[in-house]
């Protein structure tokens, strides 16, 4: 069950293998956390999350094969976890992949591929979870967004897109559910230094997968629903979506 | 769902599901209202009875007003009884002044009929809208408590009804004491036969003492506690330095008899709302900064009064009552209440602890501090011999988990517990250390409910059932 600070005692991650939740998992894993589920496609980074977090709690880690990219399958598999693990009180969804922008605008495929991971997939998954929250009666669920996805940049405009579209989704599920008892956090991290984003040059503001978790817990704490990390990124955001459109192709992002 | 054709048609009705929450409003879950039909006690006992023993029924958790500041009667995906369902015994016997009573009346609906009557209840909270059953769940306590124990104490006999049946349980019964602060989750009280106090009037004669710090506060309850039936003191914790702990203390005896002016009517009980609360209150409303002026001004205003003064029951203990929907002065956010107790002789500790939470600048209205009388024997009742105090805290702050962490541990180190009724985020590990007897209390259960259809959100994060 969640307390009232809203620190979980089981945790669902989609993305299992995903960094920042696996910080995440281990500052939760210092309060509440009792039993942790990783679905994600690939075992090995999966191993690695739940090694880190027996090291610092004695929560139970299973790891579930999982491929949110097969968007029609993802429901199906989201009620069996539920039926072998639920009640489950947080949901975590950081399943997600960059693409190569250069390589990926000229191929159609790869567009497709990149949108299902980030995007297609996600949506239908977020409605499964949704429904077994209502089932269950309680629940939260933090949906890790980017603010690749708040003006989407001709740089990288193929994962922005469908990060904008994730966004979007997100907010206003949530927005949905907060009457019913369920609370949503959406989390904007900018540029992160992680596996995803290895050999890219770290964009100004860049942070490490520890410190957007710290934020999103302390969002989490404070009952948030939507955050930007590092916070200031908010502000930079806001100045560049509201910049003339004139303006801003000539600024090379 | 086939439950919910097989209860349709039978005397029980499931409502839709809502959103339900302790008076702190965090956390939240659904849950569904359960309906009892029936002509009288005995007949809803008896069909309550039927329906619980499918095993297959959803969790039941009593609920009664909502007035326990978590999650103990809140049950996701749950059912929830409706106190309404439960108000059809009413026998005052003047006699033997005792009360037979449904679970779902109110002690403001119990007063109302007693008090004109020359009784009152044998012990009251800060508020009088909590339930008879949520009264015993709870195990309540009052400014009485180290007179004259907890609510319990003063039950000769109780109906429970579980998964195995109607039973009628007295003190002495293993039953008893699971269910006698058992918060609900032994199975369902539907009435009880309550010990009431005579009473001459409606009136307490108070005698107030302003305190400069929290020496002073201690060593006051101390000498002078015995003398009075009622004691309790408000504490200023946003109070810094010097002040720390300054205190406004209130003792009261029941006014034996009322001069000329108001003696045509000495048992006159009416209570009024004098305000009700919007639920518009933004959360940052209760800050360090109105807090600390709300209790710089009631500090000032008890160094004004007289030291002796005469004040209507609603005034001495329920003065919140007087505004309702309080809880929503906090915001959508909401709040906790932080309660512990530890033994007399861990005053330091005491002290670290409201400079703990002085330092922090909780925005916490006037705390309430008083000496506890001797634990009652039920396994999960919260009181026992020595200092509680209870705090009310805006949720949601960040940090806030991690302090009360601290705070729960140096609790946990002098022996001491925190209240469950009050509670909504302390960990599972400490429950078994703070409640020595929980092992006996989970077997009484399991033996009551053996399919753990008794549930709350509650016990399903601290693992009370086991």
């Amino acid at each position: 069950m969640i307390d009232a600070n809203s620190m979980p005692q089981s945790v669902l991650v989609f993305g299992g293998g995903s960094e920042i939740a696996s910080e995440v998992l281990q500052i939760l894993a210092e309060r509440r956390l009792e039993t942790v589920v990783l679905c994600g496609p690939g075992f090995e980074s999966m191993e690695r999350v739940r090694s880190k977090i027996q090291t610092v709690s004695s929560a139970k880690v299973d790891l579930v094969h999982f491929d949110v990219a097969q968007a029609n399958e993802v429901a199906k598999a989201a009620d069996h976890i539920f039926s072998e693990y639920g009640p489950i009180d947080c949901v975590i969804l950081a399943a997600g992949v960059l693409g190569d922008q250069l390589r990926d605008e000229e191929s159609p495929e790869e567009v497709i591929k990149v949108t299902n991971v980030n995007y297609v997939g996600p949506a239908a998954l977020l409605t499964a979870v949704r429904n077994q929250l209502l089932r269950q009666g309680y629940g939260q669920i933090v949906v890790l967004s980017s603010v690749a996805g708040e003006r989407v940049r001709r740089s990288n405009y193929i994962y922005g897109a469908s990060k904008a579209a994730l966004d979007g989704f997100a907010l206003a599920l949530g927005e949905s559910l907060a009457d019913k008892g369920i609370y949503t956090l959406v989390v904007r991290p900018g540029f992160v230094k992680t596996k995803m984003t290895e050999g890219l040059k770290a964009a100004p503001l860049s942070q490490t997968p520890k410190q957007v978790a710290s934020q999103i817990v302390k969002a989490m704490e404070q009952q948030r629903t939507l955050i930007w990390s590092p916070p200031a990124i908010r502000y930079v955001m806001s100045l560049y979506r509201h910049l003339p459109r004139a303006i801003a192709s000539k600024i090379p992002m | 769902m086939s439950q919910l054709e097989k209860l349709e048609g039978s005397a029980l009705r499931i409502e839709e599901p809502r959103v339900v929450s302790g008076w702190g409003r965090t956390p939240r879950s659904l849950g569904r209202t359960l309906r009892v039909d029936g002509q009288s006690t005995e007949e809803k006992e008896a069909r309550l009875s039927e329906a619980l023993s499918d095993k297959a029924l959803l969790g039941v958790v009593p609920r009664g007003l909502g007035r326990s500041y978590g999650d103990s009667a809140t049950l996701a995906a749950g059912l929830l009884s409706d106190p309404e369902d439960w108000k059809d015994t009413f026998e005052l016997d003047p006699h033997s002044s005792t009360l037979e009573v449904s679970s779902g009346f109110s002690l403001d609906e119990i007063m109302r009929k007693i008090v004109p009557r020359g009784f009152f209840v044998p012990v009251t909270p800060g508020t009088r809208y909590v339930t008879v059953g949520g009264a015993i769940a709870s195990d309540i306590h009052g400014k009485n408590h180290h007179v004259e124990g907890s609510f319990a104490k003063h039950i000769r006999s109780m109906t429970l009804v579980s998964p195995t049946g109607i039973k009628n349980l007295c003190q002495d019964d293993n039953e008893f004491k699971a269910t006698a602060g058992g918060m609900g989750l032994t199975g369902f009280v539907s009435k009880a036969v309550i010990d009431l106090i005579p009473i001459k009037t409606s009136k307490v004669f108070v005698t107030t003492k302003v305190t400069k710090d929290l020496a002073e506060t201690v060593e006051e309850l101390k000498t002078n506690d015995s003398r009075y039936r009622y004691s309790v003191a408000w504490i200023d914790c946003m109070a810094k330095g010097g002040t720390l702990g300054r205190s406004v203390i209130t003792w009261g005896e029941h006014l034996e008899d009322l001069d000329h002016r108001s003696a045509e009517d000495p048992l006159h009980f009416d209570p009024k709302f004098v305000a009700s609360i919007p639920d518009i209150a933004p959360s940052w409303l209760l800050n360090k900064f109105s807090v600390r002026v709300f209790n710089e001004l009631w500090y000032r205003k008890g160094k004004l009064a007289k030291e002796t003064s005469i004040e209507s029951i609603e005034t001495f203990f329920h003065p919140l009552d007087m505004v309702g929907d309080w809880n929503r002065l906090y915001g959508q956010k909401g709040f906790l209440q932080y309660q512990f107790v530890i033994p007399f002789e861990a005053e330091a500790t005491l002290e670290r602890i409201v400079k703990v939470l002085s330092d922090a600048a909780v925005p916490s209205f006037l705390a309430v501090l008083k000496r506890f009388g001797p634990e009652s024997g039920n396994y999960m009742s919260f009181p026992k011999p020595g200092w509680t105090l209870a705090l009310d805290i805006p949720a949601h702050r960040f940090g806030l988990g991690e302090m009360l962490d601290a705070l729960d541990a140096m609790v946990v180190a002098e022996g001491g517990r925190v209240y469950l009724a009050k509670d909504s985020r302390v960990s599972k590990e400490l429950i078994a250390i703070m409640y020595p007897e929980l092992k006996r209390f989970q077997e009484t259960a399991e033996a009551l409910d053996p399919n753990f259809i008794f549930q709350s959100d509650m016990s399903r994060r601290l693992g009370l059932r086991g």
